[in-house]
């Protein structure tokens, strides 16, 4: 019908393929879902892939995906998607010569399963050892039969006019490099042809479809309609087996401004915004085109008038100031004031460049009135428009304040002799609401002509904004400038100003100190320092440790001993910006006296000094100081990674302080390598630091080598010690080694080893644990191998869970304790199912268990997930939770319960959660209480020194004031507890006891949360 | 320790190499400098108290060295709850004990005019970001400004001007520099050489959304709509532009207010990218989608593709969020999350920066890190010239698919070059009575 073709050749643009979207768009239909295989092909696929998914998204009717590594792909990664598109093959010496067998059978059975593969150009000369792959792919190029030419201009014409793909395709003349002879699967059928060549191929493959598209040698010949039809229509049919997108091979014509803009005319807001988007692409479109875009402006200026809506006009208005010009001006100043369009008129006025919009601008001014008027002020102030000054400058006595204030930033931005005359003259004038503003622009006109190299005409400015009127905030800024100027004068200025008393030219002062090029200055300045407040001292040191001056150090060193902690913190963290190695021995003694976090800064600035020899004098301080200065150094020197320190830090590990040597030897630990560890096993049966210290090392240096050597030769104690090492290390060697050192007669060794097992990191020696706890009558034995089971089942994760749960069960038949069935039963919370359940509810009825039993049933209905953080729920790294989950913690294995009447709350859950040795739960109660107490009954009797706690967040929700008590006396208060990184570390006095409670009436947020209660000390029983 | 025994010439005799002004501190925890009752605290107005702006009250509520003391919105219930929050917390504090309470404000013009204010949080739609932040300034106020930067690149140099011009401390709302150390540290490992030359930089963030309903609807109870507007034209008013809550509100993907997560969410990576490779691509071409349905029409879907000066690739896509940095000794990956960092060599994430290397890190609290700016006139940690030049890469990625053409940047100069019509895309008019 004629219409039709009318509608086919006229009206379906073919701009920017964008709009055969508009076109084409199967409104109900979902995206197609393409990924293309890219990354390596012989052919400049770093250009084709953009562009064949360009063209696929543009259409609208796809989402695309690349992936550089098809050979990495397997079938859950093609699963989301319809349709495999092939830009990639593996001709050639590359990097990628095969896929895994996983992924070719992904392939495969991605197209024989239903969906679709489409192959462009050289994506099919591959794999000619893999029949299917070439089935799939239709042709390919066959090696001594194929060949081409340069790239030349040819037509293709379909040859299967049936066909959807090819349906109603008119010829289309493309430029390409043409393969002669390829060779073409039996299978396959070829739909067109290019110079009697096949051109555009399909096949069918199991239930699926592969579709091939000869053309597209580079990104430029991509660029042709016809072979974007085709991709685009071979792609549709591959993924669905039918095609919707319509056929068009015109070359690309200017697009149909007058259908565009008359569908635009309708637009109202709610509607669908596809007019207002297809005049941006017109608009983009024409701006490249001088007469394109002229046409278009005139067209857009008409409808300004025209009956369009008014959400049309101000889409017409908001392109015009994109591609408007000098001829639209005249139209556009009509609209600046009016209600509906004055936004989108002035924006184009603004934006069009030139003198005729400013003229059009200033004319509108001299006539506007209210919003508009201020409207206009401001644009002419965002173009600088000098000319406008004079029209502006009149504004300045307004009555209006607004007016006035608008007009009075507006010369402070466009500047210039003529804006600062008139707003020189207004200072007095101007009502006092618009005095800072008045205020303001004068400063800014100011700084403009000092950045001009006018700093004459910048004075007189200057003087008025420093005077004693003039808010504090303008004074301080202006006064740097004004003294710089001044030379000596100037200097002399700042000096009285930091004398004065006067605390806003004190802050001017140190302003201008901080621009100045005088060094002299500055240090003149800094001998004043003293008289100024705290924290103007404080700005003081700062900028002094901006400047980097060693000169500046003795006053630095005079700040150390100001009484003000805010002058002293930051004379230490200058001494790290300032200073050198001269000063290491200074700053190290500070620590003597110094406060915690005095003691944190020392550190940080010693840590950070620059500069030769710094090391040395640190090493040399180390060896003669106090050991409070001691203690710092060695934090300092890890910190800076200093290796050169290792000699010194194990005669540091020798030494007769405790703290100092705890120290040295974590120091050791973390900067050492194998040959430090001979000093560290000499003392490790004495000491859990050197334990520690030699895990850290074999960790690092991925080796056992040390341990294992000194093994044999070791005494009872030191072995007992080594196999802790061993357990905290972990791995496959370690292992080994554990288990061979219990085949031993000698009940600590073997006792040794089997706690070694049970905090192992990982649930290799799971099964040997279970049946351990089967099988022996040691009741010590038995005891950590079951709290190993409880702690290693979760980590199972490579194993079905059935058989974990059977194993957990099994050691929960095995005859152990109350506090390690409970321990076992936290265990099974972690995983789902009825076998799980089962063995959970088994425990409901036994009244030392049901409480935990039925925490377990909760977390296995939940999925087993509790034990995972909620959302929310921060990821708590190894080491925290090592040091609750250790059977070091007296609690683990404990009861807990509250003694305040008060409900689990928000997430929070009942007290055993703080002894669950999972970070992740946490006890928490109703918000706002006043007391809040939690007792915990230790796993055995123990002399209790040491208590931890990890409060929900840092200092947010978290125990602040509260006693603890030891059996019914209070062994220690705490008030305005100090977390580091929400952990706080109490020292108690060696109190023996079975039960340990903490009255909480202080916490940090809304009520005192804990997600972990550690107790450590020493069981009475020996061990 | 006898002072008098220290004397100038000690610490003059071995003088090292010192020169160039050391802009950064060590990296002392914001908690540490002032924690217990400082001796003077930056008492702090929260202009803008939303979903974001809640959050940051909260953060700024868990510094000792600041004070809030004033919330401000045009949504009346969202001031008063937050003023609320801040007075809850105050009143369990001790060392508050002189607190006097907090204040609402509809118009933050009123906010601005009060003396006892030092420094402003302005977490404003981002249309109102940087026209509220300079008359903060210009007030005589130190600003810590949400990101994304400006609604235009004009509004971006123009906050730039402001700030240097006053002197002011100004803290980007890349919050990443502080609370995640370990983007701090790749960007130390590429600006120290570990990674070799940079021959890519690829940006990820999490993509834009669709929808909205555009119904027109009575203005909503207890909102001031034309101050909420400000400068953006008038359009009807509808829940979803004003009230949306979480990710999918209006005022991150409507057009008049915002760019659209290409900014809004892109200023994270991008800002790292920035932080460790401070250069910005020169070309920028890229597709994307302006969906149509709904009230949501900012860029979704897009792939932008750059190229630096010296011949370096960037990209900019969709996806979770990641920064990617390539050189010629190995690549490496970081994200807001930790489990996101990858290198390869694996070993780059064993190398320990020396004390003479380029060291970014400053606080390991954002907002701390600006208190303590406020008070010590220090540079924060995300200041205004990277704020600049990050914003700057979302623009232009805007611009380049909005135009459909190869977009060349002058970074000297800063504008566009050699297309016309864009360049005029770098600039937004604004409604009276609002201005710059």
């Amino acid at each position: 019908m004629r219409t039709t073709s009318f509608f086919r050749t006229k009206l379906l643009p073919a701009i920017a393929a964008c709009l055969v979207a508009l076109a084409c768009r199967v409104d109900a239909a979902d995206p197609i879902h393409v990924l293309i295989l890219s990354g390596q092909n012989n052919h400049n696929w770093k250009e084709t892939t953009p562009k064949l998914k360009d063209i696929l998204t543009a259409s609208g009717r796809f989402t695309v995906d690349v992936t550089d590594h098809p050979e990495q792909c397997d079938a859950a990664a093609f699963a989301r998607y319809d349709v495999l598109l092939s830009n990639w093959n593996a001709w050639g010496k590359v990097a990628v010569t095969n896929w895994p067998a996983a992924t070719r059978t992904a392939y495969l059975d991605f197209v024989r399963g239903g969906k679709g593969l489409v192959v462009v150009h050289a994506g099919s000369s591959t794999f000619y050892d893999w029949p299917e792959y070439q089935q799939a792919g239709c042709a390919s190029w066959k090696l001594g039969q194929t060949g081409h030419g340069k790239p030349h201009e040819f037509t293709v014409k379909a040859t299967d006019t049936a066909h959807p793909i090819t349906r109603g395709l008119e010829p289309f003349k493309t430029t390409d490099e043409l393969w002669m002879r390829p060779g073409v699967q039996s299978t396959a059928r070829v739909l067109a042809t290019g110079d009697d060549q096949p051109i555009a191929l399909v096949t069918e493959f199991g239930k699926g479809r592969g579709f091939t598209l000869m053309l597209g040698h580079n990104g430029a010949f991509m660029a042709t309609p016809g072979f974007q039809t085709l991709l685009l229509r071979g792609t549709e049919w591959a993924a669905t087996g039918n095609v919707t997108l319509a056929a068009t091979t015109a070359p690309a014509r200017p697009a149909d401004s007058d259908t565009v803009l008359k569908e635009l005319a309708a637009y109202r807001f709610g509607d669908n915004r596809q007019p207002v988007l297809n005049l941006e692409k017109l608009v983009a479109a024409a701006s490249t085109d001088p007469a394109a875009k002229k046409e278009l402006a005139t067209k857009l200026a008409a409808m300004l008038a025209s009956g369009a809506t008014v959400e049309a006009k101000q889409a017409a208005c908001w392109q015009l100031s994109i591609i408007g010009s000098a001829a639209e001006v005249p139209t556009l100043a009509k609209w600046v004031a009016d209600k509906d369009l004055g936004y989108q008129a002035r924006l184009a006025l603004e934006r069009i460049p030139g003198g005729e919009s400013l003229a059009a601008m200033r004319a509108a001014l001299a006539s506007a009135s209210g919003e508009a008027r201020m409207g206009l002020i401001n644009s002419l102030a965002a173009r600088r428009d000098v000319k406008a000054v004079a029209g502006i400058a009149r504004l300045l006595a307004d009555a209006d304040a607004a007016t006035a204030g608008a007009a009075i930033e507006a010369l402070g931005k466009i500047r210039g002799a003529e804006a600062v005359s008139a707003l020189m003259s207004a200072d007095g004038k101007v009502p006092a609401t618009l005095k800072l503003k008045l205020s303001v622009a004068l400063l800014q006109c100011a700084k403009a002509l000092m950045a001009a190299g006018r700093a004459k005409d910048a004075a007189p400015i200057l003087e008025t904004l420093c005077r004693a009127n003039q808010p504090p905030f303008i004074r301080i800024e202006a006064f740097p400038a004004w003294a710089g100027m001044l030379g000596e004068k100037g200097e002399e200025m700042i000096l009285a100003a930091l004398a004065s008393g006067d605390r806003t030219k004190q802050t001017a002062a140190i302003r201008a100190l901080r621009t100045t090029r005088s060094p002299a200055l500055v240090m003149g300045a800094v001998e004043r320092m003293k008289k100024l407040p705290a924290d103007l001292q404080v700005q003081v040191i700062v900028l002094l440790s901006e400047r980097g001056d060693t000169a500046a150090l003795p006053v630095i060193a005079d700040a150390v001993e100001s009484e003000e902690r805010s002058v002293r913190e930051a004379a230490l963290v200058a001494f790290g910006l300032v200073g050198n190695d001269a000063i290491v021995s200074f700053l190290a003694k500070q620590a003597e006296a110094a406060t915690d976090d005095e003691k944190k800064i020392i550190v940080a600035s010693l840590a950070r000094l620059r500069g030769g020899g710094v090391e040395q004098a640190m090493i040399a301080e180390l060896k003669q100081a106090a050991p409070a200065v001691q203690r710092e150094l060695v934090r300092a020197l890890v910190a800076r990674n200093a290796k050169s320190a290792l000699p010194a830090l194990i005669e540091a590990s020798r030494g007769k302080n405790d703290e100092v040597r705890k120290e040295a030897i974590a120091a050791l630990g973390k900067l050492g390598d194998k040959t430090t560890c001979p000093a560290l096993l000499v003392i490790v049966e004495h000491s859990q630091a050197a334990e520690s210290a030699l895990v850290v090392i074999c960790r690092r240096e991925a080796t056992l080598e040390p341990v294992l050597a000194a093994f044999g030769t070791a005494s009872a104690a030191k072995k007992t010690a080594l196999l802790s090492v061993l357990g905290g290390v972990g791995g496959s060697q370690a292992l080994e080694a554990v288990r061979g050192a219990m085949k031993t007669d000698a009940p600590s060794q073997r006792l040794a080893a089997v706690r070694a097992l049970a905090e192992w990191s990982d649930a290799a020696p799971l099964d040997e644990l279970v049946a351990l706890a089967t099988t022996t009558d040691d009741a010590k034995c038995k005891a950590f191998a079951l709290r190993g089971v409880a702690k290693l089942a979760p980590l199972a994760k490579d194993r079905p869970p059935a058989d974990v749960i059977k194993l957990i069960s099994r050691a929960m038949a095995a005859g152990g304790g109350v506090g390690e069935r409970r321990a076992l039963l936290g265990a099974l919370g972690n995983f789902h199912g009825a076998q799980a359940l089962k063995a959970a509810e088994a425990c409901l009825k036994d009244p030392d268990l049901a409480a935990e039993a039925k925490a377990a049933v909760q977390q296995i209905k939940a999925g087993g997930k509790a034990k995972t953080a909620r959302s929310g729920g921060p990821a708590f790294s190894k080491d925290i939770v090592k040091l609750f989950d250790t059977l070091d913690n007296l609690a683990r294995g404990g009861k807990a319960t509250n003694l305040d009447s008060l409900s689990p709350d928000g997430q929070g859950q009942p007290p055993f959660a703080a002894i669950d040795g999972n970070p992740s739960s946490y006890w928490d109660e109703a918000d706002q209480q006043k007391l809040y107490h939690i007792r915990v009954q230790l796993r055995e009797r123990a002399t209790v020194s040491t208590l931890r706690i990890l409060g929900f967040g840092h200092h947010n929700y978290a125990p602040k004031d509260f006693e603890v008590i030891c059996d019914g006396k209070v062994a220690k208060k705490v008030e305005g507890a100090e977390y580091k990184d929400n952990l706080l570390t109490l020292a108690l006095p060696p109190t023996e006891c079975s039960v340990v409670e903490l009255k909480i009436t202080g916490y940090y947020g809304r009520s005192p949360a804990i997600r972990e209660l550690g107790i450590y000390g020493s069981a009475v029983k020996t061990k | 320790m006898n002072k008098k025994n220290i004397s100038r010439r000690i610490f003059l005799k071995r003088a090292s190499a010192t020169g160039a002004a050391l802009a950064l501190p060590n990296f002392i925890p914001a908690r540490l400098l002032g924690a217990n009752a400082p001796s003077k605290r930056v008492n702090v107005g929260h202009i803008g108290v939303g979903g974001q702006g809640t959050g940051l009250l909260n953060g700024f509520l868990g510094c000792a060295q600041g004070q809030s003391v004033a919330t401000c919105d045009p949504i009346k219930d969202r001031r008063e709850a937050a003023a609320k929050r801040v007075e809850q917390r105050y009143a369990a504090d001790r060392d508050r004990s002189t607190y006097k309470g907090c204040r609402t404000y509809n118009d933050f013009r009123e906010l601005l005019r009060c003396d006892d204010i030092d420094a402003v949080v302005v977490a404003t739609p981002d249309h109102w970001h940087v026209p509220a932040a300079i008359a903060a300034v210009r007030a005589g106020k130190d600003v810590y400004v949400e990101k994304p930067l400006g609604i235009s690149m004009e509004h971006d140099k123009a906050m730039r001007e402001t700030v240097h011009l006053h002197g002011a401390v100004f803290q980007y709302g890349t919050q990443q520099r502080s609370f995640s150390q370990h983007c701090g540290f790749v960007c130390e490992l590429v600006r120290n050489g570990y990674l070799g030359d940079i021959k890519a930089v690829h940006v990820v963030a999490p993509n834009g959304a669709r929808g909205g309903v555009a119904k027109p609807e009575p203005v909503a109870e207890g909102v001031d709509y034309d101050l909420w507007l400000g400068p953006a034209p008038v359009t009807p008013f509808c829940h979803d532009r004003c009230l949306g809550a979480g990710g999918t509100k209006g005022v991150y993907h409507i057009y008049d207010y915002a760019i659209g997560f290409i900014a809004g969410w892109g200023a994270h990576p991008l800002d790292i990218a920035h932080w460790g490779y401070p250069h910005i691509p020169v070309e920028y071409e890229g597709t994307g989608v302006i969906p149509t349905e709904g009230l949501f029409d900012t860029v979704v879907d897009w792939d932008v593709r750059g190229r630096y000066a010296n011949g370096a690739e960037f990209t900019l896509k969709p996806g979770s969020d990641l920064t990617t940095f390539v050189g010629t000794k190995g690549w490496i990956a970081v994200g807001r999350g930790r489990q996101t960092l990858a290198a390869e060599p694996a070993s780059l994430l064993d190398v320990k920066i020396k004390p003479g290397e380029i060291h970014l890190l400053q606080e390991n609290n954002h907002y701390g890190d600006f208190l303590n700016c406020v008070l010590t006139r220090r540079t924060p940690a995300s200041n205004i010239d990277s704020a600049v030049q990050s914003d700057f890469i979302s623009h232009l990625g805007d611009i380049c698919i909005r135009t459909g053409r190869k977009i060349k940047w002058d970074p000297k100069k800063e504008t566009i070059v050699g297309d016309e019509s864009a360049a005029r895309m770098m600039r937004r008019s604004m409604r009276p009575p609002w201005t710059l």
